[in-house]
C-alpha cells in the first residue's frame, strides 16, 4: 500500500485569478488562490456551488488560462503556453473524470479508451497493451466491445477513469465523480480512486459532497474564489493514529 | 484510418442526413459536370480538327446550299484558301460480308481531305483525278465504319464493296482520330455523281455546303471581302438564278454551335445556381450537425485533440461525403450529359458523339470546390458553436452581427486555408462548460 507522498510539488498555483466578464460586470471567480499538491497526494477541492471549484480544476487541467498568478506543473510554468502546447501536456500528463462520463457514444468501451492514445500518435501495439491494462484495472475488459449506451452509469464512469489512467497521467483531474451516479456505485467509483491513489496516483477531486471529500488525505475549502481552509481528512488523521 | 472509419460510422448511423447531404452535392455536381462539360465541348475547346480557327463554313446567302457550278467559279476565282471543298451527306446501302447495312455517306470534293486536315491511316489519300467524271469509284472508310462493317481486316484496302450495287474500290481507310461533324460512315468523291445529281446545272442546289481552310496570314474579313466580291460577279452573271445570292461566310466553330450559345449559357448560369444552392444546402446541414457535436468536439479537445486532430477528423467526414456526392454526382452528370446534349446543334452533336463526353477534369474540379465549400462550411459550423458556446459565459448572443459577420468572413478564410483556422477555433471550445452542460 502507498499513500505517501515523496515530497516533490506537481502543481503550485501562486496567486492565482480568475475573473470573467460578463455584461460589462467583473465576475471573480478566482482570488488568489495558493496551493501546492504534492506527487501522489490524494486532494479533495470542497465548497458550495459558485464557489470556484471547476474553475480551478479547468484552470488545473489546462482547459482554461488563469487571469492573473502563475501555475507550475511538474516543474514547468504552464500559463501562458499556446493551445497546442496545452493540449499536448493535456494529453500526456492529465487524466480527466468528468460528472457525466463524457464517453463519445459512437465509440466502443474500447475506442473511447483508445482516443487519447491515438492523439498522442502512439503505435497501436502499445496502444492496445494500454487500454487492455486500464481496463483490466477498472473491471471493465470484458465490455470492451459495447457502446457506452450499452452500459450502466457506473460501468461508464469506470471506462471514464480507465480512458484516464491510460495515459499514465501524472494527475488525475476528477469533477464530480460520483454525481450522477447512485450511492453504492459511487462508494465503488470512490473505492477505485482510492486504490489508484493506493498505488501512486495523484489525484485531485472536486466535490461538493462530504462524504465523498474525506476519502482524500487533504481536503482544500473554496468560498467566494478563496481558499479558506486546508485541513487534513478524517481518513488522513485515521491513518497518522 | 481512424478517422475515416469513425466518419463512415458516424454518416451511417445518420442515413436521413448522409443520404440529403450526398443526393445535394450529387444534384449539384452532376447538373454542373454535365453542363459545364458540353459547353466546354462546344464553345471552350478547340474543334477536333487541325488548326481549327482556320476552317470555314461557305454557303449561299441564308445559309442556302451552293450550286455546284457556283462552287467551281469561287474554287476558281479566290486565293484566300488553301482548301476548299464542296460536300453533301446521303444515304447508301452498303453490302458487307455478313449483311447489308443501311449507312451514311459523304460526297465530298477533292480537295476536302485537306481541307478539315487529315490523311488516310492506310491506302491512299483523295485526289483531283478520284473527283471527276468517268472516275472509277472509290470510298475511304471511316475507321469506326471499317471496325464495324469489316472487323477492322486490314485486306480490305483494294477491295470492292457494294455500295447501293455499285462496285466501289476501297481506296482507304481514315484515323480513328478524325471525326466529321456529320453523321458520315463512308467518304466517296462527288465529281462522278454530278450528273446522275443534276448537280451541273447552276439553278440545282443539291444539299451541298463549302467548307475552306483559310491559307496562313489570311483573316476571316479579308476572305469575305474577296468572297464576297466574287459572290457579287457571279450574280451579276447569272442573275437567273443568282439574283439576291452572295456568299455567306462563318468560322466552322459559329456554324456549328453559334446557335446553342444562349440556352446553354442560359443553362449554365442555372445550374451554376444550383452548384450554389447545393453547397449552401450542404452549408446548413453541416452547420447544424455541428451544433449537435459542440460536446463531442470539447470531449476530444480535454482528452488532449490538437488542432491537427480535429481538423483530420472533420475533414475525413466531409471527404467521405464529397467521395460519396462525386460518385452519384458522376452518374447523374452522365445521365444528365445525354439529356442535355441535345440541346446543341446536329452538326456539333455529332463531332461531341466522336470527340467528347463527360468531362473527367470538369468533374474532378467540381467535385474539389463542393468539397472545399463543404469543409468551410462545417468547420466554420464548429467555429460557431464555439461562438455560442463563448456567448453562454460572456454574455453575446448567438445570433449578434458579428457571429455572423465573422462567420462570412471564416467562410472565405477557411475556403482558403483548407480547414486550419477553423481547425483552431474548434480548440477554442470551453470543454469546462460544454462537458458541464447536461
Amino acid at each position: 500500500m502507498n499513500t505517501e507522498t515523496n515530497g516533490q510539488s506537481l502543481i503550485k498555483l501562486e496567486g492565482v485569478t480568475k475573473v470573467f466578464l460578463t455584461d460589462e460586470v467583473e465576475t471573480h471567480a478566482l482570488s488568489g488562490i495558493h496551493l501546492d499538491i504534492l506527487k501522489g497526494e490524494y486532494v479533495s477541492i470542497a465548497g458550495p456551488s459558485g464557489c470556484g471549484k471547476s474553475t480551478l480544476l479547468s484552470i488545473l487541467g489546462l482547459l482554461d488560462t488563469p487571469t492573473d498568478g502563475q501555475y507550475v506543473l511538474n516543474s514547468r510554468p504552464v500559463q501562458g503556453l499556446s493551445l497546442a502546447e496545452r493540449a499536448r501536456i493535456r494529453n500526456r500528463e492529465i487524466g480527466f473524470i468528468f460528472q457525466s462520463f463524457n464517453l463519445i457514444g459512437d465509440l466502443t468501451v474500447y475506442e473511447n479508451v483508445d482516443l487519447p492514445l491515438t492523439y498522442r500518435g502512439m503505435p497501436a501495439a502499445e496502444r492496445k497493451q494500454r487500454v487492455n491494462e486500464a481496463l483490466e484495472k477498472v473491471g471493465m475488459a470484458h465490455r470492451a466491445k459495447h457502446l457506452p449506451s450499452q452500459l450502466s452509469g457506473g460501468q461508464q464512469q469506470r471506462v471514464a477513469v480507465a480512458r484516464a489512467l491510460a495515459g499514465y497521467p501524472s494527475v488525475l483531474l476528477a469533477d464530480e465523480p460520483t454525481g450522477n451516479l447512485d450511492s453504492k456505485n459511487g462508494d465503488a467509483v470512490m473505492e477505485l480512486l482510492e486504490n489508484l491513489h493506493k498505488t501512486g496516483s495523484t489525484i485531485v477531486m472536486v466535490t461538493h459532497d462530504h462524504r465523498f471529500a474525506r476519502h482524500a488525505v487533504r481536503s482544500v475549502h473554496l468560498f467566494d474564489g478563496r481558499v479558506v481552509e486546508e485541513s487534513a481528512t478524517t481518513k488522513e488523521a485515521e491513518m497518522s493514529l | 484510418m481512424n478517422d475515416l472509419r469513425y466518419a463512415f460510422r458516424l454518416l451511417a448511423k445518420s442515413p436521413g442526413f448522409t443520404a440529403v447531404v450526398v443526393l445535394t452535392l450529387a444534384l449539384g455536381i452532376g447538373a454542373h459536370t454535365a453542363i459545364f462539360s458540353i459547353v466546354n465541348a462546344t464553345f471552350l475547346r478547340a474543334l477536333p480538327y487541325p488548326e481549327p480557327d482556320r476552317l470555314v463554313h461557305l454557303s449561299e446567302t441564308g445559309d442556302s446550299n451552293v450550286a455546284y457550278p457556283n462552287f467551281e467559279d469561287w474554287y476558281a476565282g479566290q486565293d484566300v484558301f488553301s482548301a476548299l471543298a464542296i460536300y453533301r451527306t446521303d444515304g447508301r446501302k452498303l453490302k458487307t460480308p455478313d449483311s447489308a447495312e443501311q449507312i451514311a455517306i459523304a460526297q465530298v470534293s477533292a480537295d476536302f481531305f485537306p481541307a478539315v486536315g487529315v490523311h488516310a491511316a492506310q491506302g491512299r489519300d483523295l485526289t483531283a483525278d478520284d473527283d471527276r467524271a468517268g472516275a472509277a469509284p472509290v470510298v475511304w472508310l471511316t475507321h469506326a465504319a471499317w471496325q464495324r462493317y469489316f472487323a477492322g481486316d486490314p485486306k480490305i484496302i483494294g477491295q470492292t464493296v457494294l455500295l447501293d450495287g455499285a462496285p466501289t474500290g476501297v481506296a482507304g481507310i481514315l484515323p480513328a482520330s478524325f471525326h466529321f461533324h456529320r453523321s458520315a460512315d463512308l467518304f466517296v468523291p462527288l465529281g462522278p455523281f454530278l450528273d446522275q445529281l443534276f448537280m451541273r446545272e447552276r439553278g440545282n442546289r443539291n444539299g451541298t455546303y463549302v467548307i475552306g481552310r483559310l491559307k496562313p496570314g489570311v483573316t476571316f474579313e479579308a476572305a469575305r471581302a474577296q468572297m464576297t466580291a466574287i459572290g457579287r460577279r457571279l450574280e451579276q452573271a447569272y442573275p437567273k438564278v443568282n439574283a439576291g445570292r452572295g456568299i455567306f461566310m462563318q468560322p466552322l466553330r459559329e456554324r456549328l454551335a453559334g446557335e446553342a450559345r444562349t440556352n446553354l449559357l442560359l443553362l449554365l448560369g442555372a445550374v451554376g445556381m444550383v452548384l450554389l444552392i447545393a453547397c449552401v444546402n450542404v452549408a446548413n446541414m453541416l452547420l447544424a450537425r455541428s451544433f449537435g457535436r459542440a460536446r463531442e468536439m470539447a470531449i476530444r479537445t480535454a482528452l488532449g485533440a490538437s488542432r491537427r486532430d480535429l481538423f483530420r477528423q472533420l475533414l475525413a467526414e466531409s471527404l467521405l461525403l464529397a467521395a460519396a456526392g462525386g460518385v452519384v454526382g458522376a452518374l447523374l452528370g452522365a445521365w444528365g450529359y445525354d439529356i442535355v446534349s441535345r440541346l446543341v446543334p446536329w452538326e456539333m452533336r455529332a463531332l461531341m458523339e466522336g470527340t467528347a463526353g463527360l468531362d473527367r477534369g470538369v468533374l474532378l474540379f467540381i467535385i474539389g470546390l463542393t468539397l472545399i465549400t463543404g469543409i468551410a462550411f462545417g468547420l466554420a459550423g464548429a467555429w460557431a458553436v464555439n461562438r455560442l458556446l463563448q456567448s453562454q459565459l460572456f454574455g453575446v448572443t448567438g445570433t449578434d452581427p458579428l457571429t455572423y459577420a465573422g462567420s462570412a468572413l471564416l467562410l472565405l478564410l477557411a475556403a482558403l486555408v483548407a480547414c486550419y483556422v477553423p481547425a483552431r477555433r474548434a480548440m477554442r471550445i470551453n470543454p469546462t462548460e460544454a462537458l458541464r452542460a447536461e
